[in-house]
């Protein structure tokens, strides 16, 4: 369902004359990857990460944590068509007028969808112009050939997706030639296509440690450690367990790569990007 | 300072937008866009990997596997297959069951196995198991002791890191209305391949498996394609090659997407008009196949001081159209230039279908 009325409000404002200054407002506005959530904020970000980064905020209450169906593509409603809705009740509700979106791997993608079609929807235009800045912790903007991998030979399981729950619109999206294809036509911010329209800074994860003698192991959960066993068959030797780096810095500009600042120089795992690990949360306070 | 500047000046035409026409979704980007390239004609991809589909009675009899190198990696998962209206799904498969033998029933070595459960940690929760095969050069067999059904269904994937035998694929990406021929180059190193050695496989968006056959260097279709645009998906084109070389077998899978396109918009010359105080309309009229919400994005161009065309602001409009409508396109600028504008550098989108367009 597409909404056919612009909201004007922070338009007539400015428009007025009245200093944009004078009103700013700034938010911050988490975004999660691929799955569905009702309670991000404790099952996919947890608290203490949160907690940390709004308190970067020059009013720490003006933050949200996005929970929509991220099983979906990325055009969905379900997915960017909810991202929308809930950015703009934010928004409307907290008069931001400055908005920094922080990312987690497909949600980028989602992001980026919103910002390089931006007559897709009418609540589009809106939130682009209060977005400054996107940090994509981990963005899959190239894809994983982990997706290629997991759907590989399983068309006809797709059809039956909602039965077998697994092989959903998402991670078909992830496909590194679907997501070039996507590159190419549908978005912005890769190398010879437009630019965004606002900053998108990636933070780039390099590595995983899954000694079982390394207490660094264990943050964010040691079973999301073990894997790298077995995807990294499918990865190069610079990834985050799922997503090569060469995935996570193609659109965009890269911020900074894991080790060059978290605490230790430990690397950042695809689990560890969202969790409160080696510093993580304080780095993103310190930007926001 | 800058960034908010445009901010503004982009908030401030959503103001002008609005009196324009309600129905449109109307955004100015605060930067002249350059051309976007929106025809995407080839893709290209490179395949390291095989995959299978074998029955439960081949598993127990044995599946040969093509594995040439000591960096290689073995997936099985039961897949569902469909009965009398009813889809099944095999038992899992018991790690322990399986084993790798060669063509005397001696065991190979097998360096690495992972469990269900660390394949579900990497991504893979289709009850999938792994093997890493220790000893290559001879030939292999696949088996299981397990009690497994004869008609269950399992995959056997294979993948061969780093290998110098890539399987690379070069194809089409839109196949236009009607095209039942779609151009697939398949090659291995210095190596193409026979009409008969190439095994295809198509399924539609939905995943239905619908009839196709390699003929020359093409995939003939044996139907028109009937899914429009990229909405639900891609369709997608699989290919399996098997080939000699150095003596040894190389099996190579490969899947790749494409797009059923039509030109579902087209436009007419469009009409900019000068409005004073910087702000200019353009007025496109487009007609439609198919009734949906489409956009146009285009750059305003006039011309500068010395004489040569300069682009002055890029909009993008949207609204839903049923046949023959016009677009209004607002343009704000803030560079002065003189008549004759022109539209540049446009783009059409079918945003229900979604599918791309270059303007005229």
């Amino acid at each position: 369902m597409k909404i056919k009325t612009l909201s004007l409000v922070p338009a007539l404002v400015l428009a007025a004359g009245i200093s944009h200054s004078a009103f700013a407002a700034q938010g911050v506005a988490f975004v999660h990857g691929t799955g569905q959530q009702s309670d991000a904020y404790n099952d996919y970000w947890t608290g203490s990460f949160v907690d940390t980064v709004r308190q970067g905020l020059p009013n720490s209450s003006n933050y949200t944590v996005i929970n929509c169906d991220f099983e979906q593509y990325m055009w969905a409603d379900a997915a960017s068509g909810c991202l929308a809705g809930q950015l703009t009740t934010f928004i409307n509700n907290k008069n931001i007028t400055d908005l920094t979106l922080i990312t987690h791997s497909n949600g980028g993608n989602v992001v980026r969808w919103i910002l390089s079609n931006p007559t897709w929807d009418s609540r589009y235009p809106n939130i682009i112009s209060k977005v400054t800045r996107t940090i994509a912790l981990a963005p899959s903007s190239g894809g994983t050939p982990l997706a290629d991998a997991v759907i590989a030979g399983n068309s006809f399981e797709q059809s039956l997706g909602w039965l077998l729950g697994y092989g959903n619109d998402a991670v078909k999206q992830q496909q590194v030639s679907w997501m070039a294809s996507y590159n190419a036509q549908w978005l912005y911010g890769t190398p010879n296509r437009p630019s965004l329209p606002s900053r998108f800074e990636t933070v780039v994860g390099s590595d995983v440690e899954s000694a079982v003698w390394d207490s660094d192991s264990y943050c964010g959960g040691y079973q999301n450690q073990v894997g790298l066993e077995v995807t990294q068959n499918w990865l190069d030797s610079c990834s985050d367990g799922f997503l090569n780096c060469s995935s996570q810095s193609l659109a965009g500009v890269v911020w900074f790569t894991d080790k060059s600042r978290t605490q230790g120089s430990e690397p950042l795992s695809h689990q560890q990007s969202r969790r409160n690990c080696f510093g993580l949360p304080n780095i993103l306070k310190n930007r926001i | 300072m800058i960034n908010k500047l445009t901010t503004l000046c982009a908030a401030m035409m959503l103001v002008s937008t609005a009196t324009y026409a309600n129905e449109q979704t109307v955004y100015q980007f605060p930067q002249v866009q350059s051309s976007s390239a929106v025809q995407l004609h080839m893709l290209e991809k490179d395949s390291v990997e095989y995959w299978q589909k074998v029955s439960g009675k081949e598993l127990k009899r044995g599946v040969p596997l093509y594995v040439n190198q000591v960096d290689n990696f073995i997936r099985i998962a039961p897949k569902a297959r469909f009965d009398s209206g009813e889809v099944f799904k095999p038992d899992d498969l018991q790690l322990d069951k399986l084993s790798i033998r060669d063509a005397n029933s001696q065991l190979l070595s097998v360096q690495a196995a992972a469990s269900q459960q660390k394949m579900q940690n990497a991504g893979f929760n289709d009850g999938s198991v792994g093997l890493r095969l220790g000893q290559v050069g001879a030939k292999a067999m696949l088996k299981t002791s397990q009690a497994l059904n004869d008609s269950d269904t399992y995959l056997v994937h294979v993948i061969e890191k780093g290998s110098r035998n890539a399987l690379h694929a070069k194809t089409q990406f839109k196949v236009e209305d009607q095209q039942q021929r779609l151009g697939i180059q398949l090659s291995m190193g210095q190596k193409r391949f026979k009409d008969k050695q190439v095994k295809l496989s198509l399924y539609s968006p939905k995943g239905e498996q619908l009839d196709v056959r390699y003929e020359n260097g093409e995939a003939v279709l044996k139907y028109p394609l009937e899914t429009l645009g990229a909405v639900n998906g891609y369709y997608e084109l699989e290919a399996s090659v098997k080939a000699v070389v150095n003596g040894q077998i190389v099996k190579r899978s490969i899947k790749m997407p494409f797009v059923h396109s039509s030109q579902t918009i087209t436009m007419d010359n469009a009409k900019v008009t000068a409005l004073g105080n910087n702000q200019y309309q353009a007025q496109v009229p487009v007609q439609v196949t198919d009734a949906g919400r489409y956009a146009i994005r285009a750059t305003l161009t006039g011309m500068g001081d010395k004489g040569k065309r300069v682009k002055l602001a890029t909009v993008e409009v949207a609204k839903q159209i049923n046949g023959q409508d016009n677009f209004m396109m607002p343009f704000s600028v803030t560079k002065a230039a003189k008549a004759p504008f022109e539209l540049v550098d446009i783009e059409l989108t079918d945003q229900t279908r979604m599918l791309k367009f270059a303007g005229e």
